[in-house]
């Protein structure tokens, strides 16, 4: 299953479209944030909690197109290990 | 959990972990902004503080109860548009500077999450200065104020963080705790997500921060001494001195505390504090203050006066002054525990000393410096420059603030150029890491981003450069005074001095020194020296071999600069351009140096080395600096035609030596290269003719040629190991130098070709290619090969066939030492050759043991190219 970050709505996106696709889906979930220049601090929150979720359903996700930025916010928060 | 930290509930942990947690993201997203990003943030903060300065002065007035309504205010104003002047234009993002010519650049890396801890005194101000500085870093603060400031500090978090998100800033960039407690700091100066603590305030909490084990900027309290000496401009010192202890009634650390007055202007200073509405105290009114407002027990100052007006602290401790009274001054007679007003007092009193000399007032202040100042803050008034100097150099504190009010003064960009803060550091005195006043520096991680730099390099040769045969008659275009010939007595039997006596013109007065036929002593250069003295020369000709030259280059040189230390000159040094010692410049003399060889190897005539004999110290001592280049060197055959056979074969070798480890140096250069594989080329094909043939004057005239052009190589690209190694073997046993080079040169070949061990560590090395260069030079002689180590075998190979040729010793042994006495020399040889600069510039660092095995396999001899080609053939 995939999803793109649209990123005007990053946050809200990973809140609740993103949750409702862990939360049905059987298989590994691939996020493409390749429209995305950065990130802020709503959206991380909302990834910490998305990480938190997939970890409770063993859903594996898959963070696709993350610019060297981004990676390195997610980096500093320890959270790209969450994420394939 | 610490034992300050148990009492925490888990509540209040969840409620500090959910600050940190905000601050922490923050943190991480704001590394993504950009500098016009934190440019326009900082401005709406800025905007935002300044049009909150009265109103956050009012509740930190309200909630303290401290300082002085206006003043607060004014601080508010000049920690946000001081502050702003000050960083405005600074990068504080990405590439912060460049320094091109270096190679360096500066790039700035934010620092994380920030705890900063806030004062009492002056909490709003330090608030606004705070939020400001790690903006423009882009870092987050969690504050935690002072328990009795904290609602003020609170609101101005409030108004900076509003206008900061409202232009983009990252959500959670500030924090500030709520009804603050120690256990609360202790436990966020322990957390793994906060990456510096920030404290400004009371000793115990700089104390704290520095005792949590993390990066912390802790800047603390002072006891400011001030000197106001005799040629002062008084009513300006007078005027500035109320100004600053007035000052928000006195909050600020770095207000002045006990003013040390010159006698001759005591009386009227104090007439102009009186007149300006100071109260001054008589005995009986000092020791009442001094029992009062410091604490009899502790000795420091009681909470009931801090930030209070002096007819507040004089009501309350049942004081009669006038109600204009914005001072209490109570002169003291010594400074420390007897006298309690010594120390720091933050309110409107203030200690005097009257000092009956310059002495006595430096002495008073470094006690009062030392009375809890070290680090801090001083103050002098003076319009004596030396004075001024004096006092700077006795007072340990990060500023000195001169002829201008310490508290405001030391707060900068106000009354100087220093930089605008609210932290002061106070260095290693007070217990800090910095003495700097803190800014937006201190808030970075600063990386530093070095390119390779690429050293000068230059092929540096004498002037003029004579050679071929009756090269000796261009002494006629030389003109001289007075000239020194330098040589040796078996080349004046020989005729040769009288050659070179036809040469120079027939005005000039010409006397000989010669001088024994051995590497110099210093008492040979001294009686040289003495003799250019006597005759007043303005030219040396030095006519010999290696020796000889070498001694004139010293005679020269002590002539020149007779001041000139031969043994400080001789200091090893890495690298020329670094050298400890230099080489005078400036000569009392100049004089001409032609060197002219009678030798065909050292290529001593356009070296810029020399070496003497320490008989003394029983060692020889090496100079090198191109000022002992000969200034012309004349290459004439006729000089070495009736050299002896050993003498040309181990010249000849030391020749080839120069050429081949100055090819393969790290200092070789394409203009050095262009010397060496001539000098090399030459070589292999005259030596042999020289030898067997010593009357072939083609031969003997290609091979001086060759043996100066090899000397222009490592003149400028230096030797290697192989010379490092000889001379240590060959002083050790009496070897010649050349001799000893041909032992070692095929097994240095070798070594060098091989992949090292160790690179040596210079930026002139931008590949390892000593093997190809030794396969350029078997290609050179036409050696065949296809492979570079095919290459290398046959030059190893045809260097021992030369060799062969030249009959010399193919091995230590043969020398006639024993094994015994050889094994016994070995670790004696290999340190001696580490410490040799020669290897500086081999292509291979040798390490100890490699330099040993050189040695054996010098000393057990022949065989180096048929092991070389061995390996080739097992690495097909």
């Amino acid at each position: 299953m995939r999803m793109t970050i649209d990123p005007e709505r990053a946050a809200p996106m990973l809140r609740q479209e993103a949750v409702e696709m862990v939360n049905g889906a059987d298989a590994n979930v691939t996020l493409d944030f390749s429209g995305l220049r950065r990130i802020d601090s709503g959206a991380v929150t909302a990834l910490e909690e998305l990480a938190a979720l997939a970890q409770s359903r063993t859903i594996r996700i898959t963070l696709q197109g993350v610019n060297t930025d981004i990676h390195k916010v997610l980096r500093l928060l320890n959270l790209t290990c969450r994420f394939s | 959990m610490s034992e300050s930290t148990a009492t925490l509930s888990d509540e209040r942990i969840a409620y500090l972990e959910g600050l940190v947690r905000q601050g922490n993201t923050a943190a991480a997203v704001f590394t993504q902004y950009s500098q016009e990003d934190v440019d326009r943030i900082v401005k709406a903060m800025v905007i935002a503080g300044l049009e909150q300065a009265q109103y956050l002065a009012r509740l930190a007035i309200e909630e303290t109860r401290l300082g002085v309504l206006e003043d607060k205010a004014i601080k508010n104003m000049v920690a946000t548009e001081f502050v702003y002047n000050y960083i405005r234009h600074k990068p504080s993002v990405g590439v912060i500077a460049e320094f091109p010519e270096r190679g360096l650049v500066e790039v700035a890396e934010p620092i994380g999450l920030i705890f900063s801890v806030t004062p009492v005194t002056n909490p709003t101000a330090t608030v606004l200065f705070k939020c400001i500085m790690a903006i423009k870093t882009r870092n987050a603060v969690l504050f935690g104020p002072h328990p009795n400031a904290w609602r003020c500090c609170r609101e101005a978090v409030r108004i900076m963080y509003e206008a900061a998100v409202k232009h983009g800033a990252p959500e959670g960039v500030f924090t500030c705790l709520e009804s603050p407690t120690i256990p609360d700091n202790v436990y966020l100066m322990h957390h793994k997500a906060v990456k510096l603590i920030d404290a400004t305030g009371g000793p115990g909490a700089v104390k704290a921060a520095y005792g949590s084990g993390k990066p912390a900027l802790g800047v603390g309290p002072g006891n400011t001494p001030v000197y106001l000496e005799k040629t002062a401009e008084l009513d300006m010192a007078v005027v500035d001195i109320i100004t600053s202890k007035t000052f928000d009634n006195g909050t600020i650390c770095a207000s002045e505390q006990t003013v040390v007055i010159d006698d001759e202007i005591y009386d009227s200073v104090i007439r102009e504090f009186a007149d300006l509405g100071a109260h001054i105290c008589d005995g009986r009114e000092t020791v009442l203050l001094g029992r009062s407002v410091i604490n009899p027990e502790t000795g420091q100052m009681q909470p009931m006066a801090v930030g209070q007006k002096a007819t507040d602290i004089a009501r309350a401790i049942g004081l009669r002054v006038p109600p204009e009274t914005k001072l209490l001054i109570a002169p003291i007679q010594g400074v420390g525990r007897d006298h309690p007003l010594s120390v720091e007092k933050l309110f409107p009193v203030l200690a005097v000393y009257r000092a009956k000399s310059t002495d006595e007032a430096l002495r008073i202040c470094v006690e009062v410096n030392h009375l809890g100042g070290l680090g801090h803050t001083a103050v002098i008034f003076s319009r004596n420059e030396e004075i001024i100097r004096q006092f700077s150099q006795l007072i340990n504190a990060g500023r000195i603030i001169v002829n201008s009010p310490g508290s405001i003064g030391a707060l900068g960009g106000v009354y100087n150029d220093m930089v605008p803060t609210f932290s002061f550091g106070c260095g290693t005195g007070g217990g800090n890491s910095t003495t700097d006043n803190v800014n937006l520096y201190h808030y970075l991680n600063i990386k530093r981003v070095a390119r390779r730099t690429q050293a000068h390099m230059w092929f540096r040769v004498p002037n003029q450069i004579y050679f071929n045969m009756n090269a000796v008659e261009n002494l006629r275009m030389l003109p001289s005074r007075a000239t020194l010939i330098v040589t040796n007595p078996m080349l004046e039997q020989m005729g040769h001095v009288d050659i070179v006596r036809r040469s120079i013109p027939p005005q000039t007065a010409v006397r000989v020194l010669a001088i024994p036929d051995a590497e110099p002593e210093v008492k040979v250069i001294l009686q040289g020296v003495e003799a250019l003295r006597l005759h007043n020369a303005d030219q040396i000709v030095a006519l010999g071999g290696g020796s000889v030259i070498d001694a004139a280059k010293i005679m020269k040189l002590k002539y020149e600069s007779p001041d000139a230390d031969l043994e400080e000159l001789a200091a090893p040094f890495l690298d020329i351009r670094k050298r400890v010692v230099q080489f005078p410049t400036e000569k009392a003399i100049h004089t001409r140096l032609v060197a002219i060889s009678t030798t065909s190897g050292t290529g001593s005539e356009v070296t810029p080395f020399a070496v003497l004999i320490d008989k003394e110290r029983a060692r020889k001592v090496t100079l090198a600096d191109y000022s002992l280049s000969p200034d012309v060197a004349i290459v004439d055959p006729q000089f070495v035609m009736s050299m002896p056979k050993g003498l040309t074969a181990d010249t000849g070798v030391d020749c080839l030596t120069h050429a081949l480890e100055a090819g393969v140096s790290i200092h070789a250069s394409a203009y050095t290269d262009s010397n060496a594989m001539q000098a090399i080329r030459m070589v292999f094909k005259y030596l042999p003719q020289a030898y067997e043939n010593p009357g072939d004057e083609e031969a003997r005239s290609m091979m001086h040629n060759a043996a100066c052009i090899a000397a222009l190589a490592f003149s400028n690209a230096s030797v290697g190991v192989c010379h490092a190694l000889a001379h240590a073997f060959g002083a050790r046993f009496g070897v010649s130098h050349g001799r000893a080079n041909a032992l070692l040169l095929p097994h240095v070949i070798a070594y060098n070709a091989a992949v090292p061990t160790k690179f040596m560590p210079s930026p002139n090395q931008r590949a390892y290619v000593a093997h190809k260069k030794y396969a350029a030079v078997a290609d050179l002689l036409g050696l065949g090969g296809d492979t570079v180590p095919e290459k290398v075998a046959k030059l190893v190979s045809a260097t021992e066939q030369l060799l062969d040729r030249l009959k010399i010793p193919r091995s230590i042994a043969e020398l006639g030492i024993s094994e015994a006495d050889f094994e016994k020399s070995i670790p004696d040889l290999a340190k001696i050759a580490f410490d040799d600069p020669s290897w500086r510039s081999n292509p291979r660092m040798p390490l100890m043991n490699e330099l040993v095995a050189l040695l054996w396999s010098a000393y057990r001899g022949r065989g180096v190219a048929s092991q070389a080609a061995a390996k080739e053939s097992v690495c097909v």
